[in-house]
């Protein structure tokens, strides 16, 4: 029963900081859930290069699915220096921040940890209901907003995997993901496939399906903000894979294929524009979303090279939003001008992780996209990966415009606070450059265990 | 020590982080000491270089991400004398900043130095996956160069910088790919890819994106409207190393990698390329001749100049070949002499327009002086370097392509009409404004920065040999290897890359 130990310690914690958080404070509540995640990814570890199946096949650990538990429980604490400190400023006094980031994270987790269609159900609907809260957590108008506009469009997604699900059953017979459904392409299985993976594309922001993603972005806290655009990424992605890898239809892969195409020219097109800079990264993060559906293409093959991106692009990003959320909510790129002047150490910062997001060497946003695009230009997709190469040059521009306006702009600087949020900026620093100079480690168990 | 020498500058870089931004003269001379440092290491290398060896010396290699993307650094002779003329150029770009430069100037020395460690690496890179990581590596600190200490338009010209090369190499990079997925053992090192055959549809258009990011880079005619405003923007450092060593990095590649890793195509589109060729050395020379700023002139001049280095590259005869390189270097010190001149002209009259200039001379003798030497070598005045290698370049083209070659020859004389033209106007005539009476002239922190310019000018023109012969055996490898005349080349270096 090893590898369900994650997962159940993470949940146990998670229940117990509930009920810490009515007995004895928010303090508690707050070190129940670093403490649940701190053992989960312990015991995570532990499962590092192992793998089995578990109550009857509900469970499966495998390379991938390992790696995304790691990856999703290192985000999910790096979240949580992100929080501690915010929330008080914003005055949100209560706990359940915390223990809705933790009980996501198990539903995170529970979705990386299954090939079975009601149980990844089960984990994402424990993901999204926590989100739905969360985005409302800063309780003013934009993030009410936010969260109800998230609510009603995420429910319609479960809709459409629980059709999905039962196309699924009727094509196949059973709710397990199963090779021998795709090796017999009916045309409920087409369905099954377009239907689960609209679903899916809905939570990873991918593009007939992104346009909550800005709002949302915007009006969600940050921490909560950055906790959307790279767990649920991180977790939405892996089951992409999954049913990707298990219901390779033609008609699929052009879905995949149309939808990655235009994530990267909507995402990066419009993200030319914004003024905000929780707008810009939401269509950033719409683009990356573009960049990694082109792994999917290549099913079980490209997954080392997704799985590098998905690591790369979490601590990234997360290391971006850290440094934005030192500045609450004054998020109007206006608001940057004279940042460096200012803050140069934070600034210096906020430049390192827009210029790894925009793909410079040595960062790890370079190795990325570099390994990733290599293989799908292997795999024969030659012209997507000039698409991608393009879009990405004007990804440079409004990546570079961040820094442009905090170190060659003049203006009187914002306010900043200090907060853990220093950590979370040094560990993806810290990251971001490991995987970029140094990323053997990683990529050979990618490479051996999951490619 | 090779390795060594390229992450020295990185080293000092983060040093500096730590040190408290008050203490600017200590930033200054901790700067300076350590790119005169790499200074002597690259006098180490071009002294202990053997020349006789063609093949990359000074090797250092080290599995690193595995799968083909290798650290694996070396220099030929073809290297070296660019990794010279970087370690030169820098040191003098930095202390011509000490006064230039009022704000920010911790940041400032660390752009340098990372920028430093750029240029050398992609000279040493022996590796197609690390030359393209310095080669954009480099347009971090470029950016901040530009943008934060250049004039008036400079974020107009940094984003334009940035964008212009992001282009070319992004497509270079997709050409990367395939060579990464084609080469056998997934192999990038140079000389194994020279021997890969590429079949002629997809030789045709990797050539075209290799040849695109290193035509923006020279740049060559259609491709350099980046550049006037880059160079005309940037602080004099930037401007002495964007001229003196980045815009070699285009010739650099063409040599090394799009005319090497794919003969055909090059042959194919040789007579375009010869025509982009000419078009800017003709261009560049008229839009100089009509410029009233004076530092937008020598901008314009570089790309008529680089027309002639590239003009030479491409004709393969041997001769013009080496001119070409020698040539490189040439404009790397002469161009960046003439911008450095011009900075400290700057830094007194505060305009560069030639307008308003003029009769400088007589305040400024020592500086005027200095100017005259740098344009003649610039316009290649017999006996000093400019010579040496415009007349190589022309006995070469002339032996194989007699319509270029004259083409080529009318853009050098019109370099001798617009760069004497602005000497005429900046120095002698009327002085236009009483103030600039005044002006002291150069200082002896000034004049050190020059005077090994000035030595080279003379010591490159007048013995030739003592510089040619260091890169002459490497040269005609690389030469024979666009022409194909060998089948399995990287044999011949034991070992490869595994």
């Amino acid at each position: 029963m090893i590898g369900v130990l994650p997962l159940a310690i993470l949940v146990s914690f998670s229940l117990s900081a509930l009920l810490l958080d009515l007995w004895a404070g928010r303090r508690w509540a707050k070190f129940a859930s670093y403490a649940g995640m701190a053992a989960a990814l312990a015991a995570e570890f532990f499962m590092w290069g192992r793998r089995g199946t578990y109550m009857g096949g509900l469970l499966v650990q495998d390379s991938m699915g390992i790696v995304a538990g790691v990856l999703i429980l290192i985000f999910a604490l790096l979240t949580l220096l992100i929080t501690d400190g915010y929330d008080l400023k914003l005055n949100i006094r209560e706990g359940e921040i915390y223990i809705l980031l933790a009980l996501s994270t198990a539903g995170a987790l529970v979705m990386v940890t299954t090939r079975h269609l009601l149980v990844a159900f089960l984990g994402m609907e424990i993901l999204s209901v926590a989100n739905y809260a969360l985005a409302g957590m800063r309780k003013d108008e934009l993030s009410r907003e936010a969260s109800v506009k998230y609510a009603i469009l995420g429910v319609m997604a479960s809709v459409f995997f629980v059709m999905g699900m039962a196309f699924y059953y009727a094509a196949g017979g059973s709710f397990f993901l199963d090779p021998r459904v795709a090796a017999n392409p009916s045309p409920l299985a087409l369905g099954a496939g377009l239907l689960l993976l609209s679903s899916l594309m809905f939570k990873v922001s991918l593009f007939p399906f992104h346009f909550w993603t800005p709002d949302v972005y915007q009006g969600s806290p940050t921490p909560v903000t950055a906790f959307f655009s790279v767990v649920t990424k991180t977790a939405g992605f892996l089951m992409l894979l999954r049913i990707s890898d298990f219901v390779i239809h033609p008609g699929v892969k052009w879905f995949i294929l149309g939808s990655s195409v235009l994530s990267m020219l909507y995402g990066n097109l419009v993200a030319l524009k914004q003024e905000n800079i929780k707008r810009l990264m939401a269509y950033s993060s719409i683009s990356h979303a573009g960049y990694m559906a082109m792994g999917l293409l290549l099913g079980k093959a490209g997954a080392w090279a997704l799985l590098f991106y998905l690591a790369a692009y979490g601590f990234m990003n997360l290391g971006a939003f850290a440094v934005i959320s030192s500045f609450l909510e004054k998020n109007s790129l206006k608001d940057f001008q004279g940042l460096s002047r200012k803050y140069p150490y934070l600034s210096a910062f906020l430049a390192f992780f827009m210029v790894s997001l925009a793909g410079f060497p040595p960062t790890a946003g370079f190795l990325a996209k570099f390994l990733l695009f290599a293989e799908v230009g292997d795999a024969g997709f030659w012209p997507l990966v000039v698409v991608a190469v393009l879009t990405t040059l004007v990804s440079v521009y409004y990546y570079l415009r961040v820094v442009l306006v905090s170190y060659m702009k003049e203006g009187p600087g914002i306010g900043y606070y200090y907060s853990t949020g220093i950590l979370a900026m040094f560990t993806s620093t810290f990251l971001v450059l490991e995987l970029g100079i140094f990323p053997s480690t990683l990529l050979v168990f990618l490479k051996y265990f999951v490619g | 020590m090779t390795s060594v020498m390229i992450f020295l500058p990185v080293a000092g870089a983060i040093l500096l982080l730590f040190v408290p931004r008050e203490k600017t003269d200590f930033v200054k001379y901790f700067a300076l000491g350590v790119s005169s440092a790499v200074f002597f290491f690259s006098m180490w290398f071009f002294l202990n270089f053997n020349p006789y060896y063609p093949f990359p010396q000074f090797v250092e290699r080290a599995r690193w991400i595995g799968f083909g993307l290798n650290y694996h650094v070396g220099m030929d002779g073809i290297s070296l004398v660019l990794v010279v003329l970087t370690a030169l150029l820098s040191p003098l770009a930095l202390a011509s900043s000490f006064r230039y430069i009022k704000e920010r100037e911790k940041e400032f020395y660390i752009m340098i130095l990372l920028l430093e460690t750029g240029m050398l690496g992609v000279f040493v890179a022996q590796n197609l996956f690390l030359f393209y990581i310095f080669w954009e590596a480099m347009l971090i600190p470029m950016y901040f160069l530009i943008g934060m200490w250049g004039g008036e338009r400079r974020l107009y010209a940094t984003v334009k910088f940035v964008l212009y090369t992001m282009v070319g190499s992004l497509l270079m990079l997709v050409g990367i790919f395939y060579l990464w997925k084609h080469s056998p053992h997934h192999s990038l090192y140079f000389y194994q890819l020279y021997s890969l055959s590429i079949p002629w549809g997809s030789q045709i258009l990797l050539f075209l994106a290799f040849a695109l990011a290193f035509a923006i880079k020279v740049p060559l005619f259609p491709f350099h409207t980046w550049l006037p405003d880059a160079h005309t923007e940037a602080p004099t450092a930037g401007s002495v190393l964007l001229a003196g060593v980045l815009l070699k990095m285009g010739g650099y590649g063409f040599l090394r990698l799009a005319m090497p890793l794919f003969p055909q195509a090059f042959k194919f589109f040789l007579p375009y390329l010869l025509a982009l060729a000419v078009i800017s050395i003709i261009y560049g020379a008229a839009m100089a001749f009509v410029q009233e700023d004076a530092k937008r002139l020598v901008a314009y001049s570089s790309v008529s100049h680089l027309g002639v280095v590239m003009l030479g590259i491409f004709l393969l005869s041997l001769r013009s070949y080496m001119g070409g390189i020698y040539q490189m270097l040439n404009h790397g010190l002469s161009t960046g002499a003439l911008f450095l001149l011009i900075g400290m002209l700057y830094e007194r009259t505060h305009t560069r327009d030639m307008k308003k200039l003029g009769g400088l001379a007589r305040p400024l003798p020592v500086l005027a002086a200095f100017l005259m030497i740098t344009v003649f070598s610039s316009i290649g005045l017999p006996g000093l370097n400019g010579f040496v290698g415009e007349f190589l370049v022309f006995l070469g083209s002339f032996e194989v392509n007699k319509t270029a070659a004259a083409l080529a020859a009318l853009g050098v004389i019109l370099s001798a009409v617009y760069l004497l033209r602005m000497y005429q106007r900046v120095m002698q005539g009327r002085v236009k404004n009483e103030v600039f009476l005044k002006l002291p002239d150069m200082n002896l922190r000034e004049v050190l920065i020059m005077v090994p310019l000035v030595i080279l000018f003379l010591w490159m023109g007048l013995s030739p040999n003592f510089f040619l012969k260091k890169f002459e055996k490497s040269a005609r490898l690389m030469m024979e290897i666009t022409q194909q005349k060998y089948k399995t080349l990287y044999l011949f270096e034991n070992g490869g890359e595994r």
